[in-house]
């Protein structure tokens, strides 16, 4: 379990979809969850994270790399952010909301949610329901009232058929 | 046959992922929403009941407003006094300006807190309080106070919003207390305080908050003395007019020309600008801070400029506090902080009409 002095150690997580992930615990523990339970002694073995997918998990520790590996400067570790964030399409920012909030990893968090902000920023409220899977509970009448009351902020909003 | 079975995977999560959306619960939606900007907010109203629901809430408000503060829109330290035609702040050229129309008529001054901005209507006895992004405005009719109004501070203080009014008349100089959304729903013109000392000419109308006082800073200019400055102050806890000590070399001589009151690193800080005392002709800015609150000996020297240009804002919102550059206190430094020249205004949800309480959201959420 205790590694050899001098050579860092390392953890392996496990995504709900099986896949397993070799990280270093200095990176991995950005995450408050993994942090506790390497400081309770229970990330001997494999670390299950039953609300991560593969594919997210593996873009988390890249973050997880990437962010640990710069030293501490506040500006470089925001354009590592932003760099890191800037192809991502909406639904791999919806998974990795859920994953920073179950890792408890604030930063991420934080970044993430100013990102889906950004992308939702001029956005048609069809776009959204969408997006979010969200179904429509107004009536007809009710819906209309809403609109009615925020009429100007439905000018200048991005056509509804976009994706 | 690998591929295929990836293939299958990947539909199969693409599936699964679109639930991922509904799945973000109201803590991470609050948090993604509040860092949205207040038309975007307004509309997504109209999304779903929840939705709705979540937008209006009290808590929901704060949390938008203290991200916010993130994202401030400077405005020219003066757009917001006597210059209503500058409305809306240069940022938001949408916002509406019809109701501007009202402010038309001499505005003596305004200041903004929490995205609601202040104005009062010298002229008419009215004081407006608008949230620009939310096009709602509120109009206090107050009893308009003798004298001539010199001063003005509108802020929060134990999270209740306050306007301060100083009148000048034939030397009675008095503050007055509006607490514009008192507890029965009616605006509350309340006490008026003497003050000790007359203040004959003020460097900047907008009061400055600090250590839970509002200050400014007044010079008497008696010919042939030379100027001589002092801070007078309003405490909100005890409603009560005060002075803040300051060293009689800071009170000026004939070559200072400005006094200015910021708040530095959450002290009481002001910025001086005097002619040089080398060559007569140059301007020297020194910025001072009050260290311990209220202890004359306290007051240290934490920055110079050579700079001819430098003023500072008495007026930034209280919430700038974390904007402003951390001076280092123990090191005298260059003063270079942009934040010290503007004014700013943060967008917020909040209602003009009712201060801090929420709109009651018509939707309740019934999950």
């Amino acid at each position: 379990m205790a590694a050899e002095t001098g050579t860092p150690t390392t953890l392996t997580l496990k995504s709900n979809d099986d896949e397993l992930f070799s990280v270093a615990e200095s990176a991995a523990i950005l995450s408050v969850t993994i942090r506790n339970m390497v400081e309770d002694g229970c990330a001997g073995g494999v670390i299950p994270l039953d609300n991560v997918d593969g594919k997210t998990l593996a873009s988390v520790i890249t973050y997880m790399n990437g962010i640990s590996a710069i030293p501490a400067d506040e500006e470089k570790k925001k354009s590592y952010r932003d760099k890191f964030l800037s192809d991502k399409d909406f639904e791999t920012l919806a998974d990795m909301v859920l994953a920073a909030n179950y890792l408890n990893m604030s930063c991420l968090m934080d970044a993430v949610s100013a990102k889906i902000a950004q992308v939702m920023e001029k956005k048609s409220v069809g776009w959204v329901r969408r997006k979010f899977g969200i179904e429509n509970d107004y009536t007809p009448e009710e819906e209309a009232a809403v609109k009615e009351e925020h009429k100007w902020t439905f000018e200048g909003v991005e056509t509804d058929d976009d994706n | 046959m690998y591929t295929v079975k990836i293939k299958f995977e990947k539909n199969k999560k693409k599936k699964a992922r679109k639930e991922v959306a509904a799945q973000l619960n109201s803590d991470i939606l609050s948090e993604t929403l509040s860092r949205l900007r207040v038309k975007d907010l307004l509309r997504f109203k109209c999304v779903c009941k929840e939705w709705h629901h979540l937008i209006s809430r009290r808590e929901f408000i704060k949390l938008h407003l203290e991200n916010s503060i993130y994202r401030p829109i400077l405005l020219n330290k003066s757009s917001f006094v006597a210059c209503p035609r500058l409305f809306p702040p240069p940022d938001a050229a949408n916002y509406d300006l019809e109701s501007t129309t009202n402010f038309t008529n001499m505005v003596f001054a305004g200041s903004s807190c929490d995205g609601l901005v202040c104005l009062l209507n010298d002229e008419h006895g009215i004081i407006h309080i608008w949230n620009p992004p939310l096009r709602s405005h509120a109009c206090i009719p107050i009893t308009k106070p003798r004298g001539y109004i010199r001063c003005f501070w509108f802020g929060r203080h134990n999270d209740e919003y306050k306007i301060l009014l100083g009148t000048h008349n034939w030397g009675d100089a008095r503050i007055h207390l509006i607490r514009p959304y008192n507890d029965d729903g009616h605006c509350s013109y309340k006490s008026s305080h003497e003050l000790r000392n007359n203040y004959h000419y003020l460097y900047d109308t907008i009061g400055t908050l600090s250590n839970s006082n509002v200050h400014w800073a007044a010079v008497s200019r008696r010919v042939p003395l030379p100027p001589h400055v002092s801070i007078f102050s309003y405490d909100l806890v005890h409603e009560s007019v005060g002075e803040v000590p300051i060293p009689e070399h800071m009170r000026g001589s004939s070559s200072l020309t400005e006094f200015k009151l910021g708040e530095t690193n959450g002290c009481l800080s002001c910025l001086l600008k005097r002619l040089s005392s080398t060559d007569g002709v140059s301007y020297e800015s020194e910025l001072w801070v009050m260290r311990e609150y209220g202890v004359e000996e306290s007051w240290t020297k934490v920055g110079i400029s050579p700079l001819d240009r430098l003023y500072s804002s008495s007026s930034y919102e209280s919430s700038l506090r974390t904007r402003v550059p951390q001076v280092e206190l123990d090191q005298p430094a260059r003063i270079r902080s942009p934040f010290y020249t503007k004014q700013v205004y943060v967008e917020s949800l909040v209602s003009p009409r009712q201060g801090a309480r929420c709109d009651h959201s018509r939707f309740c959420c019934s999950g």
